[in-house]
């Protein structure tokens, strides 16, 4: 009975303790008293650590970036003239013209380097006139599913802006910020 | 009594146990692994214009046609002979280019295409001989002899306002050989033009 009580109380201090560690618990089963006597053993996997960073890729253009965040510069675009940035490719349509530029993700997992992962992205504020898409994917101001089962490591994806050919005469500044967000599969 | 009492003791503390594993299991299993990044993507988009030449009508077709490097070819000119298909002979004072000369003029298309631009504004186009030779060249809009030699120097106003689209702008390239001297070299320069959005 003494014992039985202790246990419980046991079990209120481990939990919360297992839940935030760093490291990979298996929590094996526990057995209190006959009702959990069959129970299955349980194996969970708490508290691993999922990076995700912007890398520079050599055939890409520059990239700054660090903790998950990143920023990337297309440079100067135009319809005729192109980008002198390296890597990115200029389509020219009649309407609009797409900037489309390498992007270097890379995932990691704690616990191990063959999962995979989901990825969304979305605009955290319209970009009007221009659209973002990312992997062929138009990017709107809501979490929109890119990748269902994104590898871990490096890999890269395609980031495409595309910009109508307007009679404004004038330069015009571009900016976008994009949100990603990585859950373990 | 007493044994009662602690046999629903033991029940009560067994269904707290049953109920906090489950609620535990339940709250492992919704704990997902995520991550998260945000990508700042800047550029600045220019306006940008295009410049091609096309053979004009009733000119002499362009080696090249459609893009920004061609070659026009006058042919075979003499002052007293006939002159190649779509080659003319200027005719009356011919001074404002060259004085004891004779003059050919041909038509060349130039289509001025832009992106960003004040399109209704049309643009400026210049032109600049590539090396000074022995021969006279001149560029107008016209069949009428320019009133000044293009030279390797300094770029010749040709149009102030062109229109932009595929209809093109007709430009007439002008030749002025000397009289009374031996060609001992057969006329080949070049001619760069430069379109400016306005």
């Amino acid at each position: 009975m003494k014992r039985l009580g202790i246990l419980s109380g046991a079990l209120f201090i481990l939990l919360p303790l297992a839940h935030g560690a760093s490291t990979v618990h298996p929590v094996r089963a526990v057995r209190v008293g006959v009702h959990l006597r069959n129970a299955t053993p349980m194996q969970v996997t708490v508290g691993q650590t999922l990076t995700f960073d912007f890398v520079p890729l050599s055939q890409g253009p520059k990239l700054m970036s660090a903790m998950g965040g990143g920023i990337l510069n297309l440079g100067t675009v135009s319809y005729y003239g192109g980008s002198t940035n390296k890597g990115i490719q200029i389509q020219r349509n009649d309407e609009n013209f797409a900037v489309t530029a390498p992007l270097g993700v890379k995932l990691e997992s704690g616990s191990s380097s063959s999962g995979t992962a989901s990825l969304k992205a979305w605009l955290s504020m319209p970009v009007d006139p221009y659209q973002v898409y990312l992997d062929n994917v138009l990017l709107t101001l809501q979490p929109t599913a890119i990748q269902n089962a994104m590898a871990m490591g490096v890999t890269t994806h395609a980031l495409k802006i595309v910009v109508p050919r307007s009679a404004n005469g004038s330069s015009a500044d571009f900016k976008a910020s994009i949100s990603f967000e990585i859950t373990e599969n | 009594m007493k044994l009662q009492q602690g046999k629903w003791f033991r029940r009560l503390l067994a269904v707290s146990a049953g109920v906090l594993l489950s609620t535990a299991s339940a709250a492992f299993a919704a704990s997902t692994t995520s991550g998260n990044g945000t990508l700042t993507v800047t550029a600045t988009v220019n306006p940008s214009i295009s410049l091609t030449f096309n053979t004009a009508t009733g000119g002499p077709t362009l080696t090249g046609a459609g893009t920004n490097a061609a070659t026009l070819n006058f042919g075979n000119i003499s002052a007293y002979g006939s002159e190649p298909t779509g080659v003319s002979l200027a005719s009356g004072s011919t001074s404002s280019l060259c004085s004891n000369c004779f003059v050919v003029s041909a038509p060349v298309s130039i289509v001025v295409n832009g992106s960003d631009v004040t399109t209704s504004s049309g643009f400026s186009l210049t032109a600049e001989l590539g090396s000074a030779d022995n021969y006279y060249w001149g560029v107008n809009t016209s069949t009428t002899v320019p009133s000044e030699v293009l030279t390797s120097s300094a770029a010749t106003s040709v149009i102030s306002t062109g229109t932009y689209g595929s209809a093109g702008n007709t430009v007439y390239v002008f030749l002025g050989v000397s009289n009374g001297s031996v060609v001992t070299s057969q006329p080949d320069n070049t001619i760069e033009f430069i379109a400016s959005a306005n």
